[in-house]
């Protein structure tokens, strides 16, 4: 069986060739659409992020994951303040993002000036303003893709560094959770992860360092296992705990002793990670660029596979049918273009339920949060410190808009397969048969997805991976502008649909508006004189609910915006797949009546020329369906949309053929 | 001319215990023939044998936060059990006795407490396994030990705030469970009994901890300020792996600087003090053994030594090239640490030859001398202070419950000691002096740097001698000669700042009159001793 690497450089292969077959018939669009979805493909990002409690040695970590000595600043007195970001590139470039939310700008600087933007010692508050720091580095671990995410610890005295480190959660590929190997899981640490991580990302490996200061590590990694096994409801056995010495790494660096390096248990960490990377990225990676060469493939095919069938001793009246049928979907497909076609209505009045249906629910959010506001003033841990209340409701409020936005984005990609279906457009990529023509449908009426052939399978499971980009667009959005862009492009983005960075602006305005007030509001309460606390509640209860009401303002306006550019983005989308089968049509009646012009030798002739590449695009196709049906297969359990919660190791097993070796 | 003022203006002045005694003979004797005024009473009893006990320190912290070790460490004698995973599952009330025995005091009231052998404290305190029944009906265990310090103070010993007790058998699990829950809140019920916090953390402080330190201060009866409360940064010896840290303790003490730079912990404690606390009770309890296993490791070059003890688990495999058996090297690991054994290799290596002077060298890495002697000084100091302002909320809180239920007699007598009780709260200037405190500690007062050093110098925060709450650089060695003239010109400033109501709101107005009173008493005295001197 092959692993992910191989697997994806035979898709790759097959790209080349249906790229050519694209060059031969001077199909361009074609041509640039695949050659496009073969760089995403091939620079697919892998995003790793590392997360925890602050000072448990994340920065560490990752110098000694990627052999860097210091490259992210490390010291027992230096806290990290900043999200980082380290990918591959050909030359050392090291970014940061400065400015408020919307007009940001990004600045280089060199290695040594890192500690001044990332560290809370040196940028204390952060009065530099900066938002991020993004590095690329030619370093051969991160070759493949990957992209590790440095965040600052949860939990300390500083609120921003943990609702910072919250956003960038949900659209994680893996998520490495941190914890000092002595200090033992606390209930915090759990409903953390069980609240804000396993909700989004089941792809967690617990990472325990800090064990070269500890002889007896592993009776403290049983006792968290046990902890983590009845918090999460999973077997212990299914849980991945490794225990790490980042500076037993850093010591072989330096010294260049095996035994360090063994005694750091870093090559399993590293292991571990590619592993799952590829276990689970793999298949919705491999199958939406696998969709998308069936679907050019059949393009393709469809001119030359019937001008061939011409020639195969057909009656004038059976290839009269041919023509007819032909132009009738022609036909179709043109008045799918117009303005006035059925799925345009369908798609803005489909989005105009999901847009009510999320108005309302943001209603009883805010609701909700009203509610909870009075509930924390009321609260004699707050007495002393109201101002925490302001923090704890905006914490609230980018929960409940993560969670909404999630939901925005299932009912947009259901949305999405529904118009699909009902314009004929979903008709099976891996047929055999072009002229299966029967399947254009075009009827809302006789609409049905038949969710049990492979091939749909394998187009929901890939366009699961597509729609993420919305969920990764609202973390973008969380910071607008270019960040929303770096961040948006935080998913697996791709091919068409939601682009992060234009819906991540949209919401980062709201987002930023809501944690730019929420400051405001915590100076507003602060300045309420502290002995008259017991007068002042009125006062904090009305900046409060003042807090709420813009808040919601910002969000729903937001959310309008979004609808609109999702809307946009699904009818270009939409718009150009017609256009696509239509020319495709266009080629394959234009080649039809070329062929009936021919005489007979010519005809002879002409199917001898067809029969070779026709033959090649048919073993090409056969190709992409065994693949698909092998990528399926093996990811059967999983159910797109529903997303089980389902453990690391679990799935390990599932998908066990996807492991490198 | 160096003279020492202390003693003798204690006659001068009336010392306050003196006075408080008085008061609660007096109050004992009219309470204590009313059948209203039985319940008063036994309260007045409870507070006078209070006030004759030693202060009362609970220790508190989230789990693994090093509680255990640091009592250790202070008692210099490994008396509290410690572990890899939670340990501590009972509370321990350590207290001063010739005998060393348990006294095992139950939930249920009316089962007698029960005397156990000291020995099987181990047993009652660490995770149960059997017995859970038992063990889950203790409310606490009185430890009474022979140990110089638990005559000064009496150390609670608390479990571990927030631990969820999930990592045990399925059997025990569902004990513990219940009684996990209930830990947290059973340890902020023993707090109410303590006079004073020390909270311990490691790394650095959480929101969290800042959060549970709020509610266990709001539980000290009405005390909720740093007078009462200590930081304590603890497994300062793990710094020892970070590279770029060569001396843990300073790096620990910078630390703990910074942290006292953030408003939010300012308002939380008093100071923070670093402790080393694995070296402490490793240097304290080194026995003749240890001595000669580090001998035997100050054999071995520095490189190989260095390599196999820059990590635990290198330090303790068998070696070929390394005689010293890997079961003895594990001994002195868990006894000193990575890093009291890197010390105590450097020390061997230049010179130390004996077992006493390589124990008192470690100790200076450890910070625990600096941290028994601010526990003396800092509690100690104000021991009667602190237990007096307590009782006398409790009493206060008392009055008020009863006086609607009293008619007569009963309810002129309650009038009359709570009265009185007021009056030496209002009258004491060390009351006062404790207030203006407490308001600097609440950031209510809008004095500038300087002023602040002289509150906090006058106040007695540096020491109680004249020449240290005038801020002599002489400390109690300072001459009268040379504190006349210091006195003198700061009552003048401070009875001037006091006057300075136009441009200072009502709260700094107010403190510096106590202030420039404190300041007058300081002169006063420093005449009178000049008078006695030169008679």
């Amino acid at each position: 069986m092959l692993n992910f690497q191989q697997t994806k450089s035979q898709v790759l292969h097959l790209f080349d060739n249906v790229i050519a077959a694209a060059k031969t018939q001077s199909n361009i669009s074609l041509q640039t659409q695949l050659e496009a979805a073969r760089q995403h493909l091939a620079e697919e990002k892998i995003y790793v992020v590392v997360c925890g409690e602050f000072k448990q040695g994340k920065s560490s970590l990752i110098n000694a994951l990627i052999d860097e000595q210091n490259l992210f600043p490390v010291d027992v007195k230096i806290t990290t303040n900043l999200v980082s970001t380290i990918s591959y590139a050909d030359r050392e470039k090291i970014t940061v993002v400065l400015g408020d939310i919307g007009t940001e700008q990004s600045k280089q600087i060199n290695r040594s000036e890192i500690a001044e933007y990332v560290t809370e010692q040196q940028n204390q508050g952060n009065y530099q303003n900066a938002k991020m720091l993004i590095v690329e580095s030619p370093n051969p671990y991160l070759k493949d893709g990957l992209v590790l995410v440095d965040t600052p610890g949860i939990g300390s005295l500083n609120a921003e560094h943990t609702a910072l480190t919250y956003s960038f959660i949900p659209n994680a590929d893996v998520v490495l959770f941190i914890s000092d190997i002595q200090a033992p899981f606390k209930v915090e640490d759990l409903t953390f992860i069980k609240e804000k991580i396993t909700p989004h990302c089941q792809n967690i490996i617990f990472v325990v360092t800090k064990v070269d200061a500890i002889t007896n590590y592993q009776q403290i990694i049983d006792s968290n296992r046990a902890k983590l096994s009845t918090a999460l409801n999973i077997p212990a056995d299914e849980i991945w705990i490794i225990p790490v010495s980042s500076k037993a790494k850093q010591d072989y660096l330096k010294y260049q002793d095996l035994e360090d390096l063994e005694e750091s248990h870093f090559s399993q960490l590293q292991e571990r990670i590619l592993s799952l990377v590829k276990e689970k990225r793999g298949q919705s990676l491999l199958l939406k660029a696998l969709t998308e060469l069936g679907k050019s493939l059949t393009q393709i095919k469809r001119p030359l596979e019937v001008e061939w069938q011409s020639y195969q001793q057909h009656s004038q009246q059976e290839l009269d049918k041919w023509e007819q049928d032909i132009k009738t979907t022609q036909k179709r497909l043109q008045d799918l273009l117009q303005n006035n076609a059925e799925w345009q209505t369908y798609l803005r009045d489909g989005l105009e339920n999901i847009r009510t249906d999320a108005q309302n629910e943001f209603r009883s959010i805010f609701v909700k949060l009203q509610r909870q506001s009075s509930k924390y003033l009321d609260d004699p841990v707050f007495i002393n410190n109201p101002q925490q209340i302001a923090t704890l409701l905006e914490s609230d409020i980018d929960a409940e808009t993560i969670g909404l936005s999630r939901n925005l984005n299932s009912k947009s990609i259901s949305l999405y397969g529904e118009i699909e279906a009902q314009s004929g457009l979903n008709f099976n990529p891996f047929a055999a048969n072009c002229l299966d023509s029967e399947r254009a449908h075009f009827a809302l009426e006789e609409f049905q997805i038949d969710k049990t052939s492979i091939a749909d399978k394998a187009v929901v499971l890939g366009r699961s991976g597509t729609f993420n980009a919305g969920a990764g667009a609202f973390v973008g959005g969380l910071f607008g502008g270019i960040l929303g862009g770096i961040v948006g492009g935080f998913t697996t983005g791709g091919v068409g649909i939601f682009s992060g960075m234009t819906v991540g602006g949209q919401w980062g305005s709201a987002i930023g508006g809501v944690a730019g007030s929420a400051k405001g509001t915590v100076d507003g309460i602060k300045q309420i004189p502290k002995q008259e606390q017991g007068l002042a509640k009125q006062e904090i209860s009305k900046i409060l609910r003042q807090f709420l009401e813009d808040s919601q303002h910002l969000c729903s306006q937001a959310l309008n915006k979004v609808i609109k550019t999702i809307e946009r983005s699904m009818r270009d989308e939409l718009t150009s797949q017609i256009k696509g089968q239509k020319e495709s049509y266009d080629r394959t009646l234009e080649s039809l009546q070329q062929a009936r012009k021919l005489s007979q030798e010519q005809a002879t002739h002409r199917a001898s020329q067809l029969k070779i590449p026709l033959q090649q695009l048919i073993q090409i196709q056969q190709e992409v369906e065994q693949l698909v049906i092998a990528i399926v297969d093996r990811s059967a359990p999983h159910q797109p949309h529903q997303s089980a919660p389902k453990m690391t190791a679990a799935s390990g097993n599932d998908y066990g053929g996807w492991a490198d070796d | 001319m160096i003279m020492a003022v202390g003693p003798m203006t204690e006659n001068i002045i009336k010392p306050l215990k003196d006075e408080v005694d008085e008061l609660f003979e007096f109050a004992l004797n009219r309470t204590a023939n009313t059948a209203d005024l039985k319940s008063f009473h036994q309260l007045l009893e409870r507070s006078q044998q209070r006030l004759q006990e030693p202060m009362r320190v609970a220790i508190v912290g989230l789990i693994k936060a090093g509680k255990s070790t640091l009592i250790n460490s202070l008692l210099g004698q490994s008396i509290v059990a410690t572990g890899s995973v939670e340990a501590t599952f009972n509370i321990n009330w350590l207290k001063y006795g010739d005998t060393s025995r348990l006294v095992v005091h139950f939930k249920n009231d009316r089962q007698s407490p029960e005397l156990k052998s000291f020995a099987q404290l181990a047993a009652l305190t660490l995770r149960p396994e059997q017995h859970q029944d038992y063990l889950l009906s203790i409310k606490y265990i009185e430890v009474f030990h022979d140990n110089e310090l638990l005559k000064t103070i009496n150390i609670i010993d608390t479990p571990g705030l927030n631990s969820t007790y999930e990592d045990d058998s399925d059997n025990t699990k569902q004990f513990l469970s219940i009684h996990g829950e209930k830990l947290t809140e059973i340890t902020k019920e023993q707090v109410t009994n303590a006079d004073a916090v020390m909270y311990l953390f490691s790394h650095s402080l959480g929101q969290l901890d800042a959060n549970l330190l709020e509610q266990l201060q709001q539980s000290l009866v009405g005390n909720a300020t740093p007078i009462n409360a200590i930081g304590v940064l603890t497994k300062v010896d793990f710094y020892s792996s970070d590279p770029n840290v060569t001396d843990p303790l300073a790096t620990a003490i910078d630390v703990a600087q910074e942290l006292q730079e953030n408003p939010l912990v300012r308002r939380l404690f008093y100071t923070i003090k670093p402790v080393c606390g694995l070296l402490s009770i490793g240097a304290k309890t080194l026995t003749e053994e240890h001595w000669q296993i580090l001998i035997a490791l100050a054999q071995l070059s520095p490189d190989r030594f260095q390599a196999i003890s820059r990590n635990a688990n290198k330090f303790i495999k068998p070696y070929e090239d390394i005689s010293i058996p890997h079961h003895q090297r594990e001994k002195i690991l868990a006894q000193l640490g990575q890093y009291g054994i890197a010390l105590a290799y450097d020390y061997l290596k230049t010179g130390v030859s004996s077992r006493a002077e390589l124990t008192s060298k470690l100790l200076e890495h450890t910070g625990i001398t600096e941290l028994q002697q601010l526990i003396l000084a800092h509690f100690g100091n104000r021991s009667i202070l602190i237990k007096l302002d307590i009782i006398l909320q409790q009493i206060a809180t008392f009055y008020f419950q009863e006086r609607q239920y009293l008619t007569g007699s009963s309810l002129v007598i309650l009038e009359e000691i709570s009265g009185k009780l007021e009056n030496l709260r209002s009258r004491q200037h060390a009351f006062q002096e404790l207030d203006v405190l407490r308001s600097y500690y609440d950031q209510k007062l809008n004095f500038d740097s300087n002023e602040i050093e002289q509150l906090l110098q006058i106040t007695g925060e540096y020491g109680k001698s004249c020449g240290e709450r005038l801020g002599m650089v002489e400390g109690e060695n300072a001459s009268v000669d040379k504190m006349l003239p210091i006195a003198l010109e700061r009552v003048r400033y401070w009875q001037a700042r006091a006057d300075d109501y136009m441009v200072s709101d009502r709260a700094t107005v107010k403190a510096a009159t106590v202030l420039a009173r404190s300041y007058e008493r300081i002169l006063y005295r420093v005449q009178k001793a000049k008078e006695y001197l030169y008679i």
